[in-house]
């Protein structure tokens, strides 16, 4: 089965998720990527119900899938990206998907430290673009 | 004067060979080419066509060409001499269409990997379905 579209939900909070999400909505992808803030208006009402929302990254596809966490979630944002699937099939397969696994974990458990590093992004409208 | 015949045979003999040589290579990679091709662009079978026409097209025009330019060379001296020069000249091209022909083989392995990505689905299960999903914004 083969989503026609995502929805990427990330913590609005951390600088590092704001940059990602930036960055993911440049990248050419397979499918359209909307990247909605958890904690907006707009998230809150469509998928409130996913009681990981804000805490984990969340990935909801058009026909209502969903994934969070890691690596799951990273991994499906790699998926929907051109110059990522590659990375995105290796990482999920057995031998490399434990260590992925870790990764993104650390990365996920240690977003804010890592956030705080980086600061805000950088650019001037992307800050609408992300946080609509 | 038997200079002259030994390379004259070196050259019948050469030519012989490399021709059939690369006619039997290049109608082994067609016939075996449509399969892959085939499985590869399943969902058009004209496209599996084109593409495997027009590789066997460059495969030919490459190796004859190349066999070709090989032919030249130095005078043997004896029968001995030009039957070295006739070996030797077979085994480089030989070497060049094996080359070649895992070059090709590359080709085709790298188009099938592009379109298996193309068409991947996602490589984790997901964690639940939302009974209606809302993607309209």
């Amino acid at each position: 089965m083969y989503p026609a579209a995502l929805t990427v939900l990330y913590d609005e909070n951390c600088n590092l998720c704001r940059r990602s999400a930036h960055w993911l909505t440049l990248q050419p992808a397979y499918v359209p990527i909307e990247v909605l803030a958890a904690g907006s208006p707009a998230a809150m009402r469509r998928f409130g119900r996913i009681r990981e929302l804000g805490d984990e990254l969340v990935v909801v596809a058009d026909d209502g899938r969903v994934w969070w966490g890691a690596p799951d979630g990273f991994l499906m944002c790699l998926w929907a990206l051109r110059r990522w699937r590659p990375w995105a099939m290796r990482l999920s397969r057995r031998g490399l998907s434990g260590l992925a696994a870790a990764l993104f974990k650390r990365v996920s458990t240690h977003r804010a430290a890592i956030g705080a590093i980086l600061g805000p992004p950088k650019c001037e409208d992307c800050l609408h673009t992300i946080d609509a | 004067m038997d200079t002259t015949a030994a390379l004259l045979t070196v050259y019948v003999i050469y030519g012989v060979a490399a021709v059939s040589l690369v006619v039997w290579l290049a109608r082994t990679l067609f016939r075996n080419g449509e399969v892959f091709l085939a499985d590869v662009f399943d969902d058009r079978p004209e496209m599996a066509h084109a593409v495997n026409r027009l590789l066997v097209i460059g495969f030919y025009m490459l190796n004859l060409g190349y066999a070709l330019l090989l032919l030249p060379g130095e005078r043997p001296e004896d029968s001995v001499a030009a039957s070295e020069l006739l070996i030797r000249k077979l085994g480089i091209l030989l070497l060049s269409l094996g080359v070649i022909h895992f070059v090709n083989m590359y080709v085709f392995w790298k188009i099938r990997q592009r379109r298996q990505i193309d068409a991947a689905p996602p490589p984790v299960l997901h964690r639940a379905v939302l009974a209606d999903p809302d993607s309209g914004a």
